[in-house]
């Protein structure tokens, strides 16, 4: 297929995951390609002000009353970051786990540019610190649209044979299996993992991780060793 | 789209800037004076709401295809911008960002409704890359910009001009959109492609 059409079908979303990644491998050699997937982006991304319609003269009103009545700036964080900071620290766990070499990358061709443009789009992407005893830190990233996720985690144990780790998300009252890993000798996972959306059937109120062994069930049998915030 | 109202807010933060390429000086308060005063005086959500209802409204309106939604969607997402936003103005124009969070806002009312939505892929990769400052259409108003895509669209062949519509706002797949018009994949792979490509020569200024 000739590159422009595939970055049409890539900008478009019509790519199949794997051929979408190795489409993105091929962007990371290919400056040029690189910039005509951006200017095509560019041209979709206009395409709302095709659709400007003047609002219904009372709509200005009750939009500004509105604005009077709100509470003055958050407070706290919203569950659901996706603006610069966790952005950029998902689209980095994104890269490793997705097989980018992510700082050459970076550097060639501002890849991560993109990446970031892409999670910072609400609702796609979602990320989670996990946080366990023991030191042991991590991210999990979602890609509820690509339905797929990816989890980083350093400073686990290693286990002994037998024994594996099992990430789960709590959906309402039950609890979705979202991948089973084993840790690097040096107590690291760097592993994506598939999101069945369809399982996600209310919002996430926790992802956390638990020490199994025994074959896997509908449940988490073992210990919880780490959870999200 | 109504007109920025040249009020007292004007004066009290006037910011001369220049708004296109034929120099034309404005006493127009740019967004960013808007949105910086926005938290302490919401009084400058106003002149906010003139320059980027009809965005916001439209878009929600096309994509909801409610107007009761695209409504209720265009005060959520102004009300978004006085409660402190994440908005950051070196990562790209206001209007993007309200077109982003529109279009993902309105996203999630439609799933709400349980519609299937491709839309979500076509829709976050549109986003343009958050740091490139001033893109053009920064430069020029929401109307003239309007004007030129409209345009551009309306001169697309009719069929290339559907599918991207189907693509863009109903978030179909080329295969559901090859089902529904009853024509072959392959036809509806081109017209999206030659659609595209299309707008993006068309536009080429607003993109480069």
């Amino acid at each position: 297929m000739p590159p422009n059409d595939l970055a049409v079908d890539y900008v478009l979303g019509e790519l199949s995951h794997e051929d979408a990644a190795t489409f993105e491998r091929r962007l990371a050699g290919d400056p040029e390609l690189a910039e005509e997937v951006r200017r095509l982006r560019a041209t979709l991304g206009l395409l709302p002000f095709a659709t400007v319609t003047e609002p219904p003269p009372h709509l200005r009103a009750r939009v500004l009353a509105a604005g009077r009545a709100s509470a003055p700036a958050r407070t706290s964080a919203p569950r659901r970051v996706v603006w610069s900071r966790f952005a950029a620290a998902a689209a980095a766990v994104l890269a490793l786990a997705f097989g980018f070499d992510a700082y050459r990358v970076r550097r060639d061709l501002a890849l991560e540019r993109e990446l970031t443009a892409t999670l910072h789009e609400p609702n796609v992407v979602r990320s989670f610190a996990l946080a366990g005893t023991g030191g042991a830190y991590g991210t999990v990233a979602l890609d509820l649209d690509a339905k797929r996720g990816a989890v980083v985690v350093k400073g686990l144990r290693a286990l002994p044979p037998g024994e594996r780790y099992r990430l789960w998300a709590q959906v309402g009252e039950r609890s979705v299996f979202c991948g089973e890993f084993g840790a690097s000798a040096a107590g690291t996972i760097v592993a994506q993992f598939p999101v069945p959306v369809e399982s996600y059937t209310a919002p996430i109120a926790k992802l956390f991780l638990t020490k199994e062994s025994t074959p896997r069930g509908p449940a988490p049998a073992g210990p919880t060793v780490m959870e999200s915030a | 789209m109504r007109s920025p109202a040249p009020t007292d807010y004007a004066s009290q933060y006037l910011d001369l800037r220049r708004t296109g390429e034929d120099e034309t000086v404005s006493a127009e308060p740019s967004d960013e004076v808007l949105l910086s005063a926005l938290g302490t005086d919401r009084a400058a959500l106003g002149p906010l709401y003139d320059r980027y209802g009809g965005l916001v409204y439209g878009l929600a309106r096309a994509i909801l295809q409610s107007q009761d939604e695209a409504e209720d969607l265009t005060q959520e997402v102004f009300v978004m911008l006085c409660q402190g936003t994440t908005y950051d103005v070196r990562r790209g124009s206001l209007g993007a960002f309200l077109t982003t969070l529109t279009r993902s806002r309105a996203i999630d009312r439609l799933r709400r409704r349980g519609r299937r939505l491709r839309i979500l892929r076509a829709s976050w990769r549109s986003a343009p890359p958050p740091d490139v400052p001033a893109a053009p259409v920064d430069r020029i108003a929401t109307r003239q910009c309007s004007e030129r895509v409209r345009g551009a669209v309306a001169e697309l062949p009719a069929n290339e001009r559907r599918v991207l519509e189907m693509v863009y706002y109903q978030g179909l797949t080329q295969a559901e959109i090859a089902a529904t018009l009853d024509a072959p994949l392959g036809t509806v792979k081109s017209w999206c492609r030659r659609g595209l490509l299309g707008l993006r020569a068309a536009l080429a200024d607003l993109v480069e």
